[in-house]
Order: structure tokens, then C-alpha cells, then sequence
């Protein structure tokens, strides 16, 4: 089932793309337009995609069902969550007290360790990086509302 | 004697005390990514590149060349040590280095490999020497069409080699093709795929699909299962091998640094390839293959020295020819772009520092990693200790600041979390990286030269098979298609895997 989802998914994608280069003008063989590399491309991957779909249907071909078994849905979505949320809001919140508090979360969720040790390596990481990445790299860094 | 004294204008290059510096921090970060499982070299590559933009051309690329063939060597530490490979190209080192530690000789396991690993990679380098100007000339030939049909055949070749099906290993190139062409149409100007953000204008940024795709996936695999690492508890002494470790070793050192050498220039082809085949052909023509597997000093010797001359002759076709045989050229082959410098033929001629220099630079890198590798070996075994879940938080940080950096952007930085994401599921479902990779990059370049192509042609493909190089190209490219149907001829039984990026 994983893998006919992920084949429709790409004849979706194909299509998709077909659509949109289509929209951007082929153009002619001998003067092609924008829209013609990525029209072939996604035509090719759309039939391969079939191809691929009716080998899973035909052999019935499935990942091995431990490849989900072993993941913590919740932990892994959350991380995810907290990374994006450190992305969208970095330049709001600032590189410092944002990787702080993304550092803090890390820690804390790969392992449990004592809040005070986390808090503690936390902070000199952060300080570690900032002297690398904008003392001695002079890297640009977002300085967000509290202006450092 | 002309290359003699380009080779020489080469040294004085790479001799310059920054560069030596840059060159010094590339071996240094590249064993440290070998030794290290959970990070490979291309992850190093793609988060040291902002590091880069302060420096010359010539100096970000010696810095990033060093860390692909640092991590060669530092990877064979960890597979012989912990029974756990720093990185792909070291996968079958595990299987005959650990258990030559468990029986005690470790260190000479360690020697042997450090020692092959500079032979092969030194002749490697001598290779590349020789080999690299001719095919400039032979390069100057190459046209539109011959540069399509060539980076054709390098995709084909892949996906051929693709550990998943082949048919997969295609839809992930096409995907990556895809992706590729998101931005500004260089001929047309037209806006591709843009859905209206600026930032996208001039593409999709390759550090944070390659910092995703291959570092952040490669955390959120890990963070799913605990990684149990057994470092082996003997005190690792001895690191010279003995006289009869050398006789038993000097075949399988010859043998892997000519398979190396050759199987690194192939398109698709790569340190993994090159490993697994030399290991298995030193089986195959052993007194005693059914030894191998139990410690025996070829099975060291063989694939490491193989990796190390691989990773000298993939620089072949990226200098001369401007085309990246494997994923990991391709982001060196984005970084020489990101400062201005084409690689190809033209290279060797508009800036022969560069060409020079890097090649220079490599003869200096590969003496510092074999000093670096032997004494130090206490120092990279200590740095195995480092937990993995203090690791992984400094790993995605330094991944952020380095997306963030290219640009000053959060949008890349978002990218590459979404390619992270994307990579994740790749990596479940069993969708092969490097063609996805090897087709971000070369895509745009085989768009402008079909388009080139028949525009030239007045829209036939006709000039596609009348010009040899060409033909010849498309026609291999055919047999390779062709061959998928008869999957008893694929390398797959061998265990073969691709210059994974998984690992990279």
C-alpha cells in the first residue's frame, strides 16, 4: 500500500508539472521554450511512475514493515515542528535567544538529561558559536527584536 | 616536462601558507566527518561552503577537496574499530578491519589502511596528473551535443548502479531535473515554478537541498534508533604493519588503486563502487577467499586503497570535462560556480591556478591525512566517545546557521527542512539520493545543451548519433537501458551501493 500511494503521488507530481510547463510554452524543436525540458521530464517520470506502480501492484512489493514500527510519530513531529518554528521565526526572535531555546528542546529531547546540565551546555554552545560563526567567520546573523 | 612545471606552478600555489591552512582544515573536518557516522562528507561540504564565500576560488575548493578525501581515510577508522562504517565508501573495510581487531591487530589494520590509502591515493593523484591535460584537448571537442549525451550516460550509469530499482533511481533523477529548472530560464527569462516568491527566482539554493536531503534526513533517521557504539576497549598499539602484512598487502593496494582510479572517473561511478569491486574481485582471485570475512590484511587493503583512488579520479571528468561523475563532484561543481569559476576545458586555460593548484594541493592534503591518521588515532577514537545525542543537536544547528548564511535567508533554511523531510521519506521508501542529486545538477545543464543542440540542428535529433562522441555516449547509454531487462547481469547481487549521500 505504501509503495502505490508513494507511485500515485508521483504521477500527481508528473502531471502537476506537465500542467504548469504546458502553461509556459513548449515552443518547437527547433526553438523550444521554457516549458519544454521539464514538460519531457515530467511526461518520462509520469510513465515511469506507472511502470513502477504496476510492478508494486504486480509483485505486491512492500516495505518492510518495521520501517514505521520504530518511529515515535509525536517526538519526530514535534521536532519538526520546532524546527520550522525556529526557521519562520528567527529573524523575529533573534539568532541568540531563538537557538537558546532550539538547543534547550534538542537536548532535552534526544536524551533526558538534567534541565540544569541542558541549560548550562546550551548556553555555551550558543556562546561558542557566536564567537565562530560572527566574531571570527564575521557571518550575519538575525538580531530580532531585542536587538542582539 | 610542461606538465612537470604546471604541476610545480601547482605546488607553489597550494604551499602558500593559506591555502596549507585551508588544505590542513579540510583533512582535519574530513577525517573528523569519516570518523564520525551520522554525518558524511557531502553534509560537511554543503554546511563548510558558506565558510568558503570570504575566499579564493582556489582555496574553498582545496578546503572541500580535502574533506571528500580526508573522510576516505578517516571513515576506515571507525569501520575498523567500532564495526560501524564512518561512511559509505567504508561499509566492507568492516568486514574483514573489525575482525582484525578483535583478533588483536588493530593497529595493524589501521596502518595498512592509512598506508594503502596514501599509496593509491598518491599514484591516484599521478593518474590525474597525466590524464587530465590530454583530455582537456580531447574536451575542447565536446559540443552541445556531446556534453547532452555525456551527462546522459553519467545519469544512466547511476541509476544502473542504483542499489533500488532502476526504474526508481530514473523517477528520482527526473524529480531532481525538476527541481532543478525552478527559477529563471537562462535563454527566455521566463519565471519557472516560482509560485511568486522572489527568493525563488534563482532557484532552489543546491547547500540547503544537499544539507537537507543528506544531513537533516540523516538526523531524523537517527533520532528514531538509539546507536549502540561498542568501541573496541583494546588499546590500539602498533600502527606499522609488518613485513609480511606489505607482501600480502602489495597486490591488493596495486589492484585497488587501478580499479579505483578507473571506476572513479566513470560517470556514475564513485568510492563505493570502487570499494565493494575491488573487494570483490581480491576474493575472487585469492589463494584463500574463503578467508575473507575472518581478518585477512587484503580485505583492508583492497577497498580502502580503492576509495582513495577513486576519490582522485572523480576530479577527472569535473576539471577537464566540467561534468561531476558522482553526487559529491556535483556539490564541488556548485561550489567552483557559487565563486565564479567554470570548470571544463576552458579551466585549465582561464585559470590554471585553480586547476593547478587544487591537483598541487592534493599531494600536500594526502601526506598530512597519512600523519594525521597514524598518531592521532587516540584523539579520533575519543571523539567516537561523544554521545550521539549531544552530536545531533550541534549537527542541526550547524546546519541552520549554514543554510541561513548563503543568503541571509530563512526561506533557504526552510528548504532545507523541507528537503530534510523529503530525504527522510526517500530513505523509508527506499528512493535512491544520489540520482535525485547528480540531476539538480546537471539539469539545467542538459536543458541549455539540448536546447542548444537543436537549435543547432533546426529541431532534429539527428545530430545526436552523427556526431561520434556522441553517438558513441547515447549508444552505451542505450545498452545500459537495455541491459535493466536482464537483471541477472546487474551488479546489485554484488552489494554494490552508490556514492551514497546518505553517508556523504
Amino acid at each position: 500500500m505504501t509503495y502505490i500511494i508513494a507511485n500515485l503521488f508521483w504521477i500527481a507530481f508528473s502531471v502537476a508539472v506537465a500542467i504548469e510547463s504546458w502553461r509556459l510554452k513548449l515552443g518547437t524543436f527547433h526553438k523550444p521554450g521554457p516549458g519544454f525540458f521539464p514538460f519531457w521530464t515530467a511526461v518520462l517520470l509520469g510513465l515511469l511512475s506507472v511502470i513502477s506502480l504496476i510492478k508494486s501492484l504486480k509483485e505486491k512489493r512492500e516495505p518492510s514493515p518495521g520501517i514505521w514500527a520504530r518511529v515515535n510519530f509525536l517526538k519526530l513531529g514535534l521536532m519538526l515542528v520546532v524546527l520550522f518554528l525556529y526557521a519562520i521565526l528567527l529573524n523575529t526572535i533573534g539568532f541568540l535567544p531563538g537557538t537558546l531555546f532550539l538547543l534547550f528542546f534538542l537536548f532535552r529531547a534526544t536524551e533526558p538529561y538534567n534541565w540544569k546540565k541542558v541549560l548550562f551546555a546550551s548556553l555555551l554552545t550558543v556562546a561558542a558559536t557566536y564567537v565562530v560563526f560572527v566574531v571570527l567567520l564575521e557571518c550575519q546573523l538575525p538580531k530580532g527584536f531585542l536587538e542582539f | 616536462m610542461d606538465i612537470l612545471s604546471q604541476l610545480l606552478m601547482g605546488l607553489s600555489v597550494a604551499l602558500e601558507p593559506v591555502n596549507l591552512f585551508y588544505c590542513l582544515m579540510g583533512c582535519l573536518i574530513g577525517t573528523l566527518v569519516g570518523v564520525l557516522p551520522g554525518i558524511g562528507p557531502t553534509a560537511a561540504m554543503s554546511l563548510l561552503l558558506p565558510a568558503t564565500f570570504h575566499s579564493t576560488p582556489v582555496s574553498a575548493i582545496i578546503m572541500l577537496a580535502g574533506i571528500y578525501y580526508g573522510a576516505m581515510y578517516g571513515g576506515s577508522t571507525t569501520s575498523i574499530l567500532v564495526n560501524i562504517p564512518g561512511e559509505a565508501a567504508s561499509v566492507v573495510t568492516c568486514l574483514d578491519g573489525y575482525q582484525m581487531a578483535r583478533q588483536g591487530k588493530a593497529g595493524r589494520a589501521l596502518g595498512i589502511s592509512a598506508f594503502g590509502s596514501f599509496i593509491a591515493g598518491t599514484l591516484g593523484l599521478i593518474g590525474l596528473t597525466l590524464v587530465a591535460p590530454p583530455l582537456v584537448s580531447l574536451a575542447l571537442k565536446f559540443g552541445p551535443p556531446e556534453y547532452f549525451s555525456l551527462m546522459c550516460l553519467g545519469m544512466v550509469t547511476l541509476t544502473y548502479l542504483s542499489s533500488s530499482s532502476m526504474v526508481r533511481a530514473l523517477m528520482m533523477a527526473c524529480f531532481g531535473a525538476i527541481v532543478g529548472v525552478v527559477g529563471t530560464d537562462s535563454i527566455s527569462g521566463a519565471t519557472r515554478f516560482t509560485f511568486g516568491l522572489t527568493e525563488l527566482m534563482d532557484g532552489v539554493g543546491l547547500i540547503p537541498v544537499v544539507m537537507g536531503l543528506f544531513g537533516i534526513s540523516e538526523i531524523l533517521l537517527n533520532f528514531e534508533q538509539k546507536i549502540d557504539r561498542e568501541i573496541f576497549k583494546t588499546r590500539v598499539k602498533g600502527l606499522l604493519p609488518t613485513v609480511k602484512d606489505w607482501i600480502q598487502a602489495k597486490g591488493a593496494i596495486a589492484r585497488g588503486t587501478v580499479i579505483g582510479f578507473f571506476l572513479g572517473i566513470l560517470p556514475g561511478g564513485g568510492t563505493i563502487l570502487a570499494s565493494f569491486v575491488s573487494y570483490a574481485v581480491e576474493k575472487k582471485f585469492s589463494k584463500y577467499p574463503e578467508r575473507f570475512g575472518t581478518g585477512v590484511i587484503e580485505g583492508v587493503a583492497a577497498p580502502e586503497s580503492a576509495n582513495n583512488s577513486a576519490a582522485q579520479g572523480a576530479f577527472i571528468p569535473l576539471l577537464t570535462l566540467g561534468i561531476p561523475p558522482n553526487a559529491i563532484m556535483a556539490v564541488l561543481l556548485g561550489a567552483l560556480i557559487i565563486h565564479g569559476v567554470t570548470p571544463g576545458p576552458l579551466l585549465l586555460k582561464q585559470h590554471p591556478e585553480v586547476f593547478w593548484g587544487v591537483i598541487g594541493s592534493m599531494y600536500i592534503g594526502n601526506l598530512m591525512l597519512l600523519i594525521l591518521n597514524l598518531p592521532l588515532i587516540g584523539l579520533w577514537v575519543q571523539v567516537l566517545r561523544v554521545p550521539y545525542p549531544i552530536l545531533m543537536p550541534l549537527i542541526i544547528l550547524f546546519c541552520m546557521i549554514g543554510a541561513y548564511t548563503v543568503a541571509h535567508s530563512v526561506v533557504d533554511v526552510i528548504f532545507m527542512l523541507i528537503f530534510g523531510v523529503v530525504g527522510y521519506l526517500m530513505k523509508k521508501l527506499q528512493y535512491d539520493a544520489p540520482p535525485m542529486i547528480l540531476a539538480f545538477v546537471l539539469g539545467p545543464m542538459m536543458e541549455f545543451s539540448l536546447k542548444q543542440s537543436l537549435m543547432l540542428s533546426k529541431g532534429t535529433f539527428q545530430i545526436f548519433f552523427t556526431r561520434p562522441i556522441s553517438a558513441t555516449c547515447l549508444i552505451l547509454t542505450l545498452i545500459l537501458l537495455c541491459l535493466q531487462i536482464l537483471p541477472w547481469l546487474r551488479m546489485k547481487d554484488l552489494g554494490i551501493a552508490l556514492d551514497s549521500e546518505e553517508k556523504h
